[in-house]
């Protein structure tokens, strides 16, 4: 079977890696939806489904960042509806502090994002990793962190 | 700081007799101007203790050492909080130890005192004088006048007079700490610069990073038992440590940042991170804006033993809605 060309127009283009951590209980169920509705959003996210957004160690976050990703996703259940009742609370206050950490050592604070996405907002997915692309097409490659091997 | 001196050590000889098995406290070191940590294991060695403005160990990470025995420990102010912060993540038996509290002037930048006493001088006395510390040397008196002569952490310092101690030494003393100074002034300089600028600062100092973790060793509330630095992987995961043991900037910066976030809301402040970096890297900046986003972002809500990342409130703010 002929190996299908890639579809980038121009070949050259830079695009941007995002890696996407997914809790299991509402946002993979929301980027599925996303699917099944046939919503268009760019091809540029590597899904991780994670039992839950609290699962997301900020080490992941470091590691993806160093290992070639240009930006990260984290996208969890609101709060409240947390599967395990209480996880997304402690996300959140991890993650707020951790941007401000990246922020306060000169990292570009846009490489990382994190939302709440029910498993019903498969628009507000879409949507969000639009917006997401587009913040990082503006940043560029992530130069900074990325490991020198790669 | 005689008296002082005096007083520890006739208080280590009788803690000593009456059954405590260990007594942590500062001898004098083999250089010049310097303190090292002692380990009085019998009365007759409490006469080798001393106090003075070079005993800037915090020696409160030694007892995790002596799980099972009666230990007694020389804190200053600074060092209380990793009494009870070891004690609270139940790493030491709060009842086997004896805390021996001694006020504390601050303490003395080692380099700017050799810079300025003659070479092979050897301190025979150490006299606080109100704002001064004057060394007493066979070649005459050398006065340090304390705002001039202390350690940065000292003189923004306000916990001179050590509290929760089970045993308080000498008379109160006076703070130091100057009230004009900003104790977040470092931070709040980093904060203003740009993006660039902040990057190309850190990329400088943590590129001289050797990641010899002394940091790690040092700190009260770095206390896992495997540092996830150091985990034992199994053998189909061994490409999977966390950072290598190559040194490279990527890796420094991993290791860095999480340190400090492994650390955040449970730090101390006791500053010995800072003091032990052989590369002197400002630990105590990450450190202390991590403290006070803590406060800013989540101040009011109560925490328990592991520090405010193991709380929540509904109401906590949210800027990923």
């Amino acid at each position: 079977m002929p190996v299908k060309e890639n579809t980038v127009t121009n070949a050259n283009a830079w695009e941007p890696k995002i890696v996407a951590f997914l809790c299991n209980w509402c946002s993979y169920a929301g980027a599925d939806l996303a699917g099944v509705s046939r919503l268009k959003y760019p091809a540029n996210i590597r899904i991780i489904r994670v039992p839950c957004s609290s699962r997301v160690n900020p080490q992941f976050i470091l590691r993806a960042l160093q290992r070639g990703a240009d930006g990260v996703l984290v996208v969890g259940c609101h709060p409240g509806d947390c599967h395990y009742v209480t996880g997304n609370y402690f996300t959140r206050r991890r993650l707020t502090l951790f941007k401000s950490l990246l922020e306060f050592v000169g990292f570009e604070p846009e490489r990382l994002k994190v939302r709440w996405v029910s498993a019903a907002e498969a628009g507000r997915f879409a949507e969000t990793v639009k917006e997401m692309v587009e913040e990082i097409k503006l940043l560029g490659p992530n130069r900074r962190l990325q490991d020198s091997m790669l | 700081m005689k008296e002082l001196t005096e007083s520890l050590r006739q208080e280590a000889s009788r803690l000593l007799r009456e059954g405590v098995e260990v007594f942590i406290g500062y001898a004098a070191g083999s250089l010049q101007a310097s303190a090292r940590p002692f380990f009085a294991t019998r009365p007759e060695e409490a006469a080798e203790l001393v106090f003075n403005p070079f005993c800037v160990h915090n020696l409160v990470k030694y007892l995790v050492r002596f799980p099972d025995k009666r230990t007694a420990v020389v804190v200053k102010g600074c060092d209380g909080g990793a009494v009870s912060r070891l004690a609270e993540e139940r790493h030491l038996d709060r009842e086997k130890i004896t805390v021996v509290g001694v006020p504390c002037g601050g303490m003395l930048e080692r380099e700017r005192v050799l810079a300025q006493l003659p070479p092979a001088t050897r301190i025979e006395a150490v006299e606080e004088r109100g704002n001064t510390y004057v060394l007493h040397t066979a070649r005459g008196e050398y006065p340090f006048e304390k705002k001039a002569n202390l350690a940065a952490k000292c003189l923004v310092c306000v916990r001179n007079n050590p509290v929760g101690v089970d045993l308080l030494l000498g008379k109160e003393a006076m703070p130091v700490a100057d009230p004009e100074r900003d104790p977040l002034e470092g931070v709040k300089a980093v904060e203003a610069l740009p993006a660039g600028e902040k990057a190309a600062f850190w990329d400088r100092v943590f590129g001289r990073c050797l990641r010899c973790y002394a940091c790690r060793e040092v700190c009260p509330a770095c206390s896992c038992t495997q540092c996830a630095f150091e985990q034992a992987v199994p053998g189909w995961q061994q490409g999977a440590m966390w950072v290598e043991k190559a040194k490279n900037l990527p890796d420094s910066y991993h290791y860095h940042l999480i340190r400090a976030f492994h650390v955040a809301g449970r730090c101390t402040g006791c500053a010995e991170c800072e003091r032990v970096c052989p590369v002197r890297i400002p630990l105590m900046l990450l450190n202390q804006k991590l403290a006070k986003e803590i406060e800013a972002l989540f101040g009011g809500a109560p925490a328990g033993a592991c520090g405010p990342l193991c709380a929540y409130a509904p109401d906590d703010p949210d800027q990923f809605a």
